[in-house]
């Protein structure tokens, strides 16, 4: 019973890791449609300068955040102005194409500069395990879960109670509406773009904070994602965190009676059956209302 | 009301000189089309399918770069004026289907349309109330999803988007199609109060007999070009004779 208990709560800490992957991917292909293919390689070249502040500068754990946060809008508005904006008008594989560039880039670039090593972020005062009624739970994975909730919180309150966030929405519903609006939907798609890799970027740091990563070992999350993103419906903010619970209690629950290789078996399998489910594909996964 | 109300450098003015348009880069939907919209009158745009209507309203939006020729509102230029910047210039545009967001609520539909105002949050309210005033079907739908409101309600709410923050020129786009009958009469009426009010109105219509009852100006296009262009009377004995002759182009 303590067992099954144990297990619950590994999966939904776990799972709510999986949903700060899946959250920017989610929001950049419900909002202006975009594929970002590249997102599990921002997510580990975050997870990388997240390790490199924290194991290499010092910088405390908690503090280290902001400026991964901010380098990544950083980086996402470069991007966005260089090409993404570009890719508007373009046909969807090409914007695959070009996203699939950006993945390798990011990925020749990791392997460059911090080799092939798997790495470990220095949890320091993070590094103990809470202990409940004979239920552990590591204090790491406990604040990364919390951190995501509150991200999902914030998110959520922003994009359903402000009217930049409902202008947003409209945005992604009628583009030409919102423009007629006098909303200037170049601008507002350039920072959902760079909010987008930010919150990427904040994936990485839940994944340095809760697992070991390295640089070649990404294309995971972004499977794990995009079976978050399918199954939760684009965009939407509050079934893409129950998605992602969902996926970290079958992941523990699964792991709990077969042995580790089943388990990512399973799951490929649940994407495919996601997949199949919504026939066209990620086209035909229905854009909920947030 | 005289076509000479107002003189052609009115500040409500909308003029298109000599537009050369296409969207892909050799076709000519457009051809040298030059069309001018008065205020307090409503001009209409007639023609047969493929005629270049609405493109002649995409060219006039913004929404489609003319090759050659120019958008004029009074004396100033805005053929290169982007679209969401044309709102604040006094100019609003109904187009043709659904244009409205369907998963925001009636409410939040019109505040993204009173969007410009964001900054002062009392007078965004009051464009809200103003519409659903205006349009008091709104009143009871305030909450409701857009998409799930019926053809009639949901063109009322493009009304209420569109006129929100009291846009001096209105282009509309096949303003009764897809609605029941009964709807139809009530749409002309509404476009006949817009024109009360001294807006300056282009219609583009498929309803060649509502639009050249309601229109004070007609224009007519035939394969892109500008075809016939005169005062309403002109054209009311000559109705069966044009739309014939459409029909044989």
């Amino acid at each position: 019973m303590t067992q099954l208990a144990q297990n619950i709560v590994n999966g939904l800490a776990l799972g709510c890791v999986y949903a700060g992957f899946a959250l920017g991917l989610s929001l950049l292909l419900g909002i202006l449609g975009i594929v970002n293919v590249a997102h599990s390689a921002m997510l580990m070249l975050a997870a990388l300068v997240y390790w490199e502040l924290v194991n290499a500068l010092g910088v405390d754990l908690l503090i280290a955040i902001v400026p991964v946060l901010v380098l990544f809008f950083l980086l996402g508005l470069g991007l966005q102005r260089t090409f993404a904006r570009r890719m508007e008008r373009e046909a969807e594989s090409t914007v695959l194409l070009v996203f699939f560039g950006v993945m390798v880039v990011i990925e020749s670039l990791a392997v460059m500069l911090w080799t092939t090593d798997t790495r470990n972020v220095a949890l320091g005062y993070l590094d103990g395990t809470l202990r409940l009624g004979g239920i552990n739970l590591p204090a790491s994975r406990l604040v990364a879960a919390v951190l995501t909730l509150v991200l999902f919180g914030a998110t959520y309150v922003f994009l359903t109670r402000t009217l930049v966030g409902a202008a947003i929405r409209g945005l992604a519903q009628n583009r030409d509406v919102a423009a007629m609006a006098g909303i200037p939907v170049r601008r507002l798609s350039l920072l959902v773009f760079a909010g987008g890799v930010a919150l990427a970027a904040f994936g990485g740091v839940v994944l340095g904070m809760t697992l070991p990563f390295s640089p070649q070992e990404h294309v995971r999350w972004l499977a794990w994602s995009f079976l978050i993103v399918i199954v939760g419906g684009l965009g939407n903010v509050a079934s893409t965190l129950l998605a992602g619970i969902a996926l970290g209690l079958v992941e523990v629950l699964v792991g709990s009676f077969l042995s580790f290789q089943y388990t990512y078996l399973i799951i490929y399998l649940l994407l495919a059956v996601a997949l199949l489910a919504r026939r066209e594909g990620l086209r035909g996964t229905p854009a909920r209302t947030l | 009301m005289s076509l000479d109300a107002a003189p052609a450098t009115d500040v409500r003015t909308l003029r298109m000189e000599a537009v050369t348009a296409g969207y892909l880069k050799h076709d000519v939907v457009l051809d040298e089309v030059s069309l001018q919209a008065r205020p307090g009158l409503i001009t209409a745009v007639l023609g047969p399918n493929g005629s270049g209507k609405s493109t002649a309203l995409r060219v006039l939006y913004g929404f489609l770069r003319p090759r050659a020729g120019r958008v004029l509102l009074g004396d100033q230029d805005i053929t290169e004026v982007p679209v969401d910047r044309r709102l604040a210039h006094g100019i609003a545009f109904m187009p043709q289907g659904r244009s409205v967001f369907p998963r925001l609520t009636v409410e939040q539909n019109l505040q993204l349309a009173a969007w410009l105002r964001r900054r002062r949050r009392g007078e965004l309210s009051a464009a809200v109330e103003g519409m659903l005033e205006r349009y008091p079907p709104l009143k009871d739908l305030r909450r409701r999803m857009a998409g799930s409101l019926s053809g009639g309600q949901a063109r009322l709410l493009e009304f209420g988007r569109t006129m929100i923050l009291d846009p001096k020129v209105l282009l509309i786009d096949e303003p009764s199609a897809g609605l029941a009958p009964n709807l139809v009469d009530q749409v002309y009426e509404e476009i006949a109060r817009l024109k009360r009010e001294g807006r300056t109105i282009l219609l583009v219509d498929q309803n060649v007999q509502a639009a050249v009852d309601l229109a004070d100006h007609v224009y007519t296009l035939a394969y892109g070009r500008n075809h016939l262009d005169g005062a309403r009377a002109e054209f009311t004995g000559q109705l069966d004779h044009l739309i014939r002759q459409w029909l044989r182009l």
